[in-house]
């Protein structure tokens, strides 16, 4: 009786293809790529069929949350730097750099200006707590001539911010930019129609009346 | 002597391992596929007036009140429309009716309006779609601002700017012509919406009414407060304002 001889394969597997394939993909990926931004304050937008895009660039995002609770936000850091120069001004208040470099690092402002300074040296975690539970101010500062809400005033230090950026650039690069921030309302399906309103009123009073209402796509039903 | 020592140089296996690298950019791949938003949300224009104390109340409402529809948002998602003749009927609670959203409710009744219907400028609306959308690739790119004109001509009633799925060039160009001079004439009536979300209403309610304006060709609406003849409507149907 002969043993069984069990012949051994070689079970190499060439793995070039696949790894074309996969910086193939790799490459489309990191091309395509527009990151998710972190936003603390999340909302779920409600749907139409309207096909334009919400513009990559120059915006600036106003969230209203279910609770009615008001966040701003912008996606240039030069903006929101120049921005928070002049609401420091306004507001009398004032940052260590540190707390500069925190604030220029976050994805939404949702704290008043003067709790700011306060709000920037807490951990991650508890920002997280405040920001659900704060916003930004939206009722008139009483003590102020033009009686302007501290909203009005981050909309406006946001706007002159990037006009000022704007202003700066090269003939050349200013056609590669939008000349001034779009405003994009952001806000929940369930937020009460009385919040928004008051939102958009108070838009109304700075003479800002163009707006985008951000949406999701949805199939129109035959 | 060196020579033939080289010669008897082993061959070397080349093969190299590349499964390290295909585990590096599987996690790669995953890590962007996770951290990208390949869905960007859109984006719905909305223009309001400017404040302007010299307003007059007259000059707000031009349009004919047979032409007018108004739409109030209420409380857990309902929804009323109230159509009047004659402008002195305004107020009265009877005219008020509540209706559905989507298709059957709000739409039918916009579509089916007495005397401004809407349905003809959806149909021009569709008509201008087939057209553009027979278009080659590239013709389409140099027609999208002829397409949007003639949107913006449908929704003020000039719906004879197509015809047999065909954009009228020769009507197209009379009628640019005349909205630059102000000088137009022949429209079918259009519907003025006015458009009174109460407090309790929600964003979402606010948002489907205004992509219903732009399914329904709509060119004149407005976003309005509600004032005392609306809220006795609304009193007089049992409907909570707050």
């Amino acid at each position: 009786m002969g043993k069984i001889k069990i012949k051994k394969n070689d079970v190499w597997i060439d793995m070039t293809p696949m790894s074309d394939v996969m910086v193939l993909l790799l490459t489309f990926f990191m091309l395509s790529a527009n990151f998710v931004k972190n936003e603390v304050v999340k909302v779920v937008t409600p749907a139409s069929q309207t096909m334009a895009k919400v513009p990559s660039s120059a915006t600036l995002d106003i969230t209203i949350d279910p609770e009615g609770r008001v966040l701003v936000a912008t996606d240039k850091t030069v903006t929101m730097e120049k921005a928070l120069e002049q609401m420091l001004k306004e507001r009398e208040a004032s940052l260590t750099p540190d707390q500069k470099k925190v604030f220029l690092a976050s994805t939404q402002i949702g704290v008043p200006v003067k709790n700011l300074a306060q709000f920037l040296d807490m951990t991650h975690e508890e920002q997280v707590k405040v920001l659900k539970s704060t916003g930004i101010p939206t009722d008139s500062i009483q003590a102020r001539e033009d009686k302007m809400s501290e909203f009005q005033l981050w909309v406006k230090a946001m706007k002159n911010g990037y006009k000022e950026w704007y202003n700066d650039l090269d003939d050349a690069e200013k056609g590669e930019h939008a000349n001034k921030l779009e405003i994009c309302i952001k806000a929940d399906k369930q937020t009460p129609y009385s919040s928004v309103k008051m939102v958009i009123a108070e838009l109304q009073d700075i003479n800002e009346s163009r707006y985008k209402l951000v949406t999701q796509y949805k199939k129109l039903e035959d | 002597m060196a020579k033939k020592k080289e010669s008897k140089q082993k061959k070397m296996n080349v093969r190299v391992d590349f499964t390290p690298m295909v585990d590096m950019m599987m996690l790669l791949i995953t890590f962007f596929m996770l951290c990208t938003s390949l869905a960007k949300p859109q984006a719905m224009h909305l223009t309001m007036p400017a404040k302007d104390e010299n307003m007059q109340a007259e000059d707000k409402d031009k349009s004919k009140t047979e032409q007018t529809i108004t739409i109030y948002l209420a409380d857990n998602d309902k929804l009323y429309y109230y159509i009047v003749d004659k402008k002195e009927d305004f107020g009265n609670p009877e005219f008020l009716k509540e209706t559905t959203w989507g298709k059957e409710g709000i739409r039918e009744a916009l579509r089916n309006h007495r005397h401004a219907p809407v349905k003809v400028l959806m149909d021009a609306k569709m008509q201008l779609d087939n057209w553009f959308n027979a278009l080659p690739k590239t013709q389409q790119e140099a027609n999208d601002s002829v397409y949007n004109r003639a949107l913006i001509m449908i929704k003020k009633g000039h719906v004879d700017v197509v015809n047999n799925n065909q954009l009228d060039q020769a009507k197209y160009n009379k009628i640019d012509k005349d909205m630059k001079e102000y000088t137009e004439t022949d429209m079918v009536p259009t519907l003025a919406v006015n458009i009174k979300p109460l407090n309790n209403s929600s964003y979402d309610n606010l948002v489907t009414i205004l992509d219903e304006m732009q399914i329904c060709c709509i060119g004149k609406y407005v976003i309005d407060q509600i004032n005392e003849k609306d809220i006795a409507i609304l009193d007089g149907n049992g409907i909570a304002i707050e």
